[in-house]
């Protein structure tokens, strides 16, 4: 079996550590190369104690390492749109990060630009590959609870910002600075820019999309941050599935500069739960379970401990044969768009005070 | 003895012990949703069917004065997580989620009178916009209210065909999150479990004075000696009452007409 030779560009964001242990685990890859142009990033790469050379940039990377297939672009959303094009320069595949840009006018050209020039494409929603939510799908596919007539979903976490300080920059996370609404001293960019998820999975398992959506935002929990904290989400689908959806970063964190043990303030950090209410019942599901406990760690907190996250098997497999048969992916840009086109709605209704219509 | 006759003896026993007075006569009507009391010649009708009785604007009608059992105001969570807020444990509330999902049996305007007044009562604050959706007949609502403190409260509300109610409150705060859900469970808390060949029983006894009596109905005679206690608050409850019915009303119409409705005045 030949292996893919894969790199990871910018390492800022915040699934990358998770890319270093996919990496150096899934046989099927060739870790060969990382790029970072920032100083404190590439110390905390170096710290892993990964033997994998370090470039200071994308470009030099690619030039250095002309057998790289693959990139992870793995950068603040505000450069993913450059590096896409730097790696379609090259003739590099991507596994792009859940967010490719809020820009539509960006993301269409992106779509364009793939397809243009034959680069297989695949959007990192590691949920499509998570055991719990395959057994949901079914389960409603099996007409288990009757018709579903609302999908209720959480993806609640803390905030990443201080591990990950451009995820508190509007320019960086949102892609531009927009207030959230008149008279609002915040600006777009914060947990809904972070949870595109569960925006994702109503469409995937009711096989459907948005008719409209409705949000409002509450005041923020943590005062220092310019971005939005807190919302809630409702809407209908086309085919009239009612939804509420709560993307919010409502778990405080220890404010440590490099995620791990003691970081949690709440017990549990994030959670991407379900409540689906059907004709002949309801289904409540917790896509992380089952969990230990423990307290003790650096700050003797009671905390909830995950056992297992296998989602990156499946995604990475899902790459490695997209790549090597040369097809594209189920979870492309073509079909990620819509999902980001609700995210943006919903920023809109935040701003006018009104349910947005697609 | 059966259960209508304990209670009787029950609520007999309280307004003994707690110096209340001679209850003159005492009836259910559809037992047990309304209770009926005479204590010196003014009678309550105490009332839980919210979708049936209205608010007694106009004070005493053939002698008789309306009350909406607000029962969850004396069940403990309800209090212990009201306290929480009260005394800074947790701090400056900017959301709450709630999920208050029932059996097909239940009233959708009592459940949304419930969740409603102990979203207020806790957050200790008004409810001043509704917007909402729901399905075709109006079973099953989702909804988003908004407070006079700007606390944006999330409603996943209504009726399914299930055995037990999936029950949440969570608020979150500046500082700290409160919950009646324990962190990483997805069902109800009881104290007792007992594990049997095809079936697991839980016991949710709470109360010893009233012990044998049901939980709701626990709260609801906890609600009624505690208003004979404080010197009958009739004209708050039921003017907090009259203020539910409205947002119950912003519910329905934003429903009808998607959009956001400010609920007339407090």
């Amino acid at each position: 079996m030949k292996k893919l030779n894969i790199a990871i560009s910018s390492l800022t964001h915040a699934h990358v550590r998770k890319y270093y242990q996919t990496l150096t685990e899934n046989t099927r890859l060739n870790w060969v190369a990382v790029s970072c142009s920032d100083k404190e990033v590439k110390e905390n790469f170096l710290h892993f104690g990964h033997d994998i050379p370090c470039f200071d940039s994308l470009e030099e990377m690619l030039e250095k390492h002309k057998e790289i297939e693959a990139v992870i672009v793995a950068s603040e959303n505000k450069k993913h749109f450059g590096e896409f094009k730097t790696c379609i320069e090259y003739g590099k595949h991507i596994l792009s990060m859940k967010i490719p840009t809020f820009d539509m006018t960006e993301y269409d050209e992106l779509i364009t630009l793939v397809d243009k020039n034959n680069i297989i494409c695949q959007v990192e929603l590691e949920l499509h590959y998570n055991p719990c939510i395959r057994r949901v799908k079914e389960l409603i596919a099996n007409n288990i609870i009757g018709d579903i007539i609302s999908f209720n979903a959480t993806n609640i976490t803390l905030s990443p910002v201080w591990a990950f300080p451009w995820q508190g920059v509007p320019e960086l996370s949102y892609g531009e600075k927009v207030v959230l609404k008149k008279g609002n001293p915040r600006f777009r960019g914060g947990a809904l820019s972070d949870h595109p998820h569960i925006f994702d999975l109503v469409r995937w398992i009711s096989n459907d999309d948005y008719n409209y959506i409705y949000s409002e935002v509450c005041n923020n929990i943590r005062k220092d941050i310019e971005v939005e904290d807190c919302l809630f989400v409702t809407g209908k689908m086309k085919k009239g599935l009612a939804f509420m959806l709560d993307p919010s970063w409502s778990r405080m964190e220890e404010r440590i500069k490099r995620p791990g043990p003691g970081w949690e303030v709440f017990p549990k950090r994030m959670e991407v739960n379900f409540t689906i209410i059907g004709t002949n019942g309801l289904i409540q599901a917790d896509a992380f379970g089952p969990n230990i406990y423990h307290s003790g760690g650096p700050n003797n907190r009671y905390t909830v401990q995950y056992t297992y996250f296998d989602e990156w098997v499946g995604l990475m497999d899902e790459f490695y044969d997209a790549v090597k048969r040369h097809v594209q992916p189920k979870i492309n840009l073509k079909w990620h768009r819509c999902t980001i086109e609700a995210m943006n709605k919903c920023y809109e209704s935040i701003a006018l005070e009104k349910p947005v219509y697609f | 003895m059966n259960y209508k006759e304990m209670m009787v003896s029950k609520i007999k026993e309280l307004f003994v012990k707690y110096d209340i007075g001679n209850i003159e006569a005492l009836s259910f009507k559809n037992f047990p949703n309304n209770i009926l009391i005479t204590v010196a010649g003014k009678t309550y009708d105490f009332f839980s069917d919210f979708s049936v009785n209205k608010y007694d604007e106009k004070g005493c009608q053939n002698n008789k004065i309306n009350i909406p059992i607000l029962c969850w105001r004396h069940e403990r969570k309800y209090i212990e997580m009201k306290n929480a807020l009260k005394n800074g444990t947790v701090k400056n509330p900017v959301g709450m989620r709630v999920k208050s999902i029932h059996n097909n049996n239940v009233n959708m305007k009592d459940i949304l009178l419930k969740e409603i007044d102990i979203a207020e009562w806790i957050l200790d604050d008004c409810i001043i916009s509704a917007y909402a959706n729901a399905n075709n007949d109006n079973s099953y609502f989702n909804v988003i209210l908004s407070t006079k403190k700007n606390i944006k409260i999330s409603l996943e509300i209504g009726k399914a065909q299930i055995k037990e109610a999936i029950i949440l409150h969570e608020i979150i705060a500046e500082k700290g999150i409160l919950s009646d859900i324990p962190v990483d469970t997805q069902i109800n808390h009881y104290p007792i479990y007992v594990f049997q060949d095809n079936f697991v029983e839980t016991y949710n006894d709470i109360d010893f004075e009233l012990y044998g009596m049901q939980y709701k109905d626990v709260a609801k005679l906890r609600f009624i000696l505690c208003f004979y206690q404080n010197n009958f608050a009739e004209k708050e409850i039921n003017k907090t009452y009259k203020r539910h019915c409205l947002v119950i009303d912003s519910i329905f119409q934003s429903e009808q007409n998607n959009k956001k409705v400010y609920i007339e005045s407090n």
